[in-house]
């Protein structure tokens, strides 16, 4: 009897250990795919402006970011008011969370991206290729590419120049904030007419100022402190860097970054850590800018939320009448590195999931289309952070109907939209990952390894120690790059 | 004949509670964890994307991890390196803390309290106070070591990041330190009576009866700190940098194989079939070495051998 049951205990196990795997293979079915770029569109004209329905749009747990959204959604209601919307947080890495929802198929209708990883999510088929809603407004009158900036509208599409995967919601490029008191404090010139801290301004410039800045603040018993928060292994800063020493990352079946020019710009940038001018990021150390101690801040984050930053930090001195926040800090372009200069920029913006359903995706559209219209770039500007507007007619933060620079008029705002002013061309987005946009993170995580490994070496330049590091690091990087560009 | 068809009777009713009672449990590891393990080694055998590509490769995938990927030697380096000295460190310390702490002194309950509560903190929350202990410019270790003029990267340069990281495994001893006092607690109080009479002095106690009466909880320590070793995760995302493709230290120096099976299932454009495929190569080497441990397991002293 004992035996018996004991046979049957290992039959049953083993039946159950057989059957595991025949069940794992009934997944639960994925949506279907991206409908491709032939999909039928109703004609925006056509749309029933009291259509009742809601839309899902996932966001960022920033609270800005869905006041930003909240705002879209109130805007966009007066033309369709009986539209509702549920906003839910993407927390974490968005690849990783739309994967999940995608299995789970509970996909959002609409959600926060960003040029890279669109690049993947894009591939897998999950977004939708808006190409013939833009074919059909573009038609009918209703819409016009033109009117954004071409190097940052391409940033919205498959592998930056195709089908159009994602709208982004801003023009961002990197500009260097700053400290006026500081600035003031350690007598740089800040007049307008004289100043050599203006847009356009150049590297040496720069470093001339840190210089004066380094003197200063070693003088005051801050010799500890950097000056800049600069983030030089963030790939908007590195790339630019690197780009305007003239690097090149690949060749048809190479990697090319084994160079002269690579070497340059490391120890370009070996030396402003060296110098204390720059914290690198992966030191782990930094210039404190947000907490009132550095002078600049290398990044491409909206004035309205340095703005609020700082005022919590000198809110004694403002509440008291002794600054406001204009005499506390202000905005400057990027310094132009060499003859061919770069500045560094990427964006974030909206999509819309290919597996939404037929009748939701035309409100879908109309919300994107709302939210690059100048009511709905104000819009964005108003939910309390003035992102430069992806429109190339509110380049002019102060001009009529524009309101990205309202209240905050005594600010170089000029500076977040003047590299890609007619004539600059200065935008440089990280296109090297365009060799294989499905591993995009790792081949930037490997150059940022690179400028890491380097910049956090204790070994000065120049010595054998740091070169041979400097060697080393371009060695293994150069591998890795062609590993992932290539063989992975 | 009666009485023993209402015993067997009675029997069958208590097989049946007794299933009963652990049916949620049962239920629960196979739907929650068999059924997981089970997908993955189907994922495991196909080239998919974790969204809809599924294309069926066979054995490619666990071919491909070590004749293709160059990360492979670098991952098994830094875990078995991680394991191999944390393993016993572990051990040797979390005794050595039992020990210290297994004595009637007054007031030793709080020791055993703080030696424990670092247990209770979140693997998240741990790194990320460690990571700000050892950072270079503002930590507190750096502000330590420096009254004798030294001072480290730490976790900011490769030669340092992995001693650094093993130091803090110290962390976890208090772990290992609540196994042992039970075992201790549960040696006859008699052996040690015995023993002091025959003239045993505490080294002897300890080398003739404390250890091989421990033995036990020695395995039961050796085999999880093995299996746990080989799984370390998550403190090393938040040391090592964020998600995605980071999480693997300076140079790679803190690059294990579950970040590596994170990393490739989340954050390489969906490599979900070959992140499968790592993860049973992953499951079958701790498989193999815990076979191993309980194959050479004569050192072992268990009560009803005595």
């Amino acid at each position: 009897m004992k035996m018996r049951i004991k046979s049957l205990g290992i039959v049953l196990m083993a039946a159950l250990l057989l059957m595991l795997p025949l069940l794992s293979g009934c997944r639960v079915e994925p949506p279907a795919p991206n409908p491709g770029d032939e999909y039928e569109v109703r004609d925006s004209e056509d749309l029933d402006k009291n259509a009742a329905l809601e839309l899902s749009i996932m966001t960022s747990t920033d609270g800005k970011e869905r006041k930003i959204v909240e705002g879209l959604a109130s805007g966009f209601n007066k033309e369709f008011p009986n539209i509702t919307f549920k906003i839910t947080p993407l927390s974490g890495n968005i690849y990783e969370s739309i994967m999940g929802y995608y299995n789970a198929n509970i996909m959002p209708d609409i959600f926060l991206n960003e040029s890279l990883t669109m690049l993947t999510l894009g591939a897998a088929g999950t977004l939708l290729d808006l190409s013939p809603y833009i074919k059909a407004d573009t038609a009918n009158g209703t819409f016009n590419a033109n009117d954004y900036y071409e190097n940052f509208w391409r940033l919205g599409q498959k592998n930056w120049n195709g089908g159009q995967w994602m709208a982004p919601r801003a023009a961002d490029q990197v500009v260097i904030s700053f400290n006026k008191l500081k600035m003031i404090e350690a007598g740089i010139d800040l007049n307008p007419a004289t100043t050599k801290v203006k847009n356009g301004w150049t590297w040496d410039d720069f470093l001339e100022v840190c210089a004066e800045l380094r003197e200063h603040f070693d003088n005051t018993g801050r010799g500890n402190l950097y000056l800049a928060d600069g983030y030089l292994n963030w790939e908007a800063n590195f790339n630019a860097i690197l780009s305007s020493w003239g690097v090149q990352y690949f060749g048809e079946d190479e990697s090319l970054i084994d160079s002269a020019a690579t070497r340059s710009a490391l120890n370009m940038m070996k030396n402003l850590v060296e110098k204390k001018y720059v914290a690198s990021f992966n030191a782990s150390s930094q210039a404190n800018f947000d907490g009132g101690q550095g002078v600049f801040l290398l990044h491409s984050r909206a004035a309205s939320l340095t703005a609020d930053i700082l005022k919590e930090v000198y809110k004694t001195q403002i509440a008291n009448g002794t600054y406001a926040i204009d005499d506390i800090f202000d905005v400057v372009t990027f310094p132009l590195i060499g003859a061919n200069p770069k500045v560094g920029a990427g964006v974030a913006g909206y999509s819309i999931a290919s597996t939404i359903d037929a009748t939701k995706r035309d409100y879908a559209w109309q919300f994107l289309k709302y939210m690059l219209s100048k009511d709905g770039q104000n819009n964005i500007s108003q939910s309390g952070a003035n992102y430069p507007p992806m429109r190339k007619d509110m380049a002019d933060p102060f001009a009529d109907g524009v309101k990205w620079g309202e209240g905050m008029e005594k600010f170089n705002l000029a500076a977040y939209t003047w590299a890609s002013q007619p004539g600059h061309n200065y935008v440089c987005p990280t296109e090297f990952v365009l060799k294989r946009p499905a591993f995009a993170n790792d081949l930037i995580f490997e150059v940022s390894s690179m400028i890491g490994g380097y910049l956090n070496s204790p070994a000065l330049i120049g010595s054998t120690a740091a070169n041979s590091k400097l060697n080393s690091v371009i060695s293994d990087c150069k591998d890795n790059l062609e590993y992932w560009a290539f063989a992975a | 004949m009666k009485k023993k068809t209402r015993i067997s009777k009675r029997k069958s009713i208590e097989n049946l509670q007794g299933v009963l009672f652990t049916l949620p449990v049962i239920i629960g590891i196979a739907v929650f964890t068999y059924y997981q393990a089970a997908q993955s080694l189907y994922y495991s055998f196909f080239d998919y994307n974790g969204f809809s590509k599924m294309d069926f490769v066979g054995f490619k995938n666990f071919v491909n991890i070590f004749t293709h990927d160059k990360e492979t030697l670098v991952v098994f380096g830094n875990t078995f390196l991680y394991a191999v000295i944390t393993v016993p460190l572990g051990l040797v310390l979390g005794y050595l803390t039992a020990l210290l702490v297994n004595n009637k002194l007054k007031g030793i309950n709080i020791f055993r309290a703080l030696f424990y509560l670092p247990v209770v903190i979140p693997a998240v929350a741990a790194g990320v106070l460690w990571r700000d202990i050892f950072n270079s410019d503002y930590g507190v270790m750096n502000q330590i070591i420096g009254v004798f003029g030294l001072h480290s990267r730490f976790f900011e340069v490769a030669s340092s990041s992995m001693p650094t990281l093993i130091f803090t495994t110290v962390w976890g001893v208090g772990g290992s330190m609540v196994i042992w006092l039970s075992a201790f607690k549960n040696i006859p109080v008699e052996l040690y009576e015995s023993a002091k009479l025959d003239g045993a002095n505490a080294w002897h106690r300890l080398r003739y009866i404390t250890l091989p009466m421990s033995t036990p909880m020695i395995f039961f320590n050796l085999v999880t700190a093995v299996i746990g070793s080989l799984q370390t995760m998550s403190t090393m995302v938040i040391m090592g940098g964020g998600a995605g493709s980071a999480g693997k230290g300076e140079s790679n120096s803190l690059y294990f194989i579950v970040v590596k099976i994170y990393n490739d299932a989340f954050g390489r454009g969906g490599r979900m079939g070959y992140a499968s495929a790592f993860g049973w190569i992953l499951f079958i080497i701790i498989g193999l070495l815990t076979f191993v441990l309980f194959k050479s397991n004569k050192w072992v002293q268990y009560a009803e051998n005595n």
